[in-house]
């Protein structure tokens, strides 16, 4: 009899001794899925500075920016005249940024994509600055492209939508 | 051999009051934590830099003389004073179709895009401006607010 109750007692402990370690490792899964879904977020959120810092180191370069020619200091606010002087002596300043690629796109207002040169700027709206080795779109940004635009009654600031985009 | 019985008994009742409680402090941990993980928004540099990037573009609405024709930041602001536009059309509505065309064309929304949808709000010293919202609203969101001079905050929220 002392025996059987020894017997159920042992069985007693071994079931609370699995239910209790099944409990603390699904805790501790629950709470590393957690941890480790912050830290997706945070690389995530670390690549998107990076390519930011990246971005905005050349958009704001003085090659680039628009200075304070477009009312005030802008931040990424590139200088589309200027970068028609760039893709005219892109040859001479080819390595200077070291990326694979360099390009800048029109986003808003939509049209129709047609790459610019000196004969139809600024109807258009893709800026192939640079390129070496093929098109790579590893990092990008948007950005306000600006320009001075001519009218009949004077000249004005105008702004438009774009991304610069960086192969690297 | 009853009181051991009884004991036993107790035992496993004891055992299952640490699992109900248990369970239910998990329950209203996940639940908090699935809450607030809804109602956070992720900051984003990508947003930062559309924000500023809208708020420069310029408009076709010029107020009193061409060629002055206002960006959205100060086309926010002569929407909120009612101005109209030089052509007749009101700062308002040019604020609004400006608005709708820069979002639509910079974030494609849809099933098989990265944004699924998005969320623009604008208040003038605390007065809603303008607010609309297209596309699903997910648990994944990127987003950033700026406060900027004359009062105007602007929210501007992808979700993914």
């Amino acid at each position: 009899m002392v025996n059987k109750i020894g017997q159920m007692k042992i069985q007693q402990m071994a079931f609370m001794l699995i239910a209790i370690t099944l409990f603390f490792v699904l805790v501790g899964l629950f709470v590393i899925s957690i941890f480790f879904s912050g830290l997706k977020k945070e690389v995530a959120i670390s690549q998107e500075k990076d390519a930011l810092n990246l971005v905005s180191k050349i958009a704001n370069s003085p090659e680039f920016s628009c200075g304070a020619a477009y009312g005030g200091q802008k931040v990424n606010c590139i200088d589309l005249d200027k970068i028609m002087g760039l893709i005219k002596n892109n040859e001479t300043y080819g390595n200077f940024w070291k990326v694979k690629s360099l390009e800048i796109r029109k986003i808003y207002p939509v049209e129709e994509e047609i790459i610019c040169n000196s004969q139809n700027y600024p109807e258009c709206n893709y800026f192939k600055i640079y390129s070496k080795g093929g098109i790579s779109e590893d990092q990008s940004s948007f950005a306000t492209l600006c320009r001075k635009e001519f009218e009949i009654n004077g000249i004005y600031n105008k702004c438009e939508i774009g991304k610069i985009l960086i192969g690297s | 051999m009853k009181k051991i019985k009884n004991k036993a008994q107790s035992e496993m009742v004891g055992f299952a009051l640490i699992i109900v409680v248990v369970s239910v402090i998990l329950l209203i941990f996940l639940s908090i934590s699935f809450k607030k993980s809804n109602d956070d928004i992720t900051k984003s540099f990508e947003v930062d830099a559309f924000i500023q990037s809208s708020l420069s573009y310029t408009t076709d609405c010029a107020i009193q003389y061409t060629p002055n024709y206002y960006n959205i930041q100060r086309l926010i602001l002569a929407c909120n004073q009612n101005q109209p536009c030089i052509d007749g059309r009101q700062a308002c509505e040019v604020l609004n179709e400006s608005l709708h065309g820069i979002i639509e064309s910079s974030w494609k929304i849809g099933e098989n895009e990265p944004t699924k949808g998005y969320y623009l709000n604008i208040t003038v010293e605390g007065q809603e401006l303008i607010g609309f919202q297209e596309g699903n609203i997910t648990r994944i969101n990127k987003g950033s607010s700026q406060i900027l001079d004359g009062g105007i905050d602007v929210i501007f929220v992808a979700y993914n």
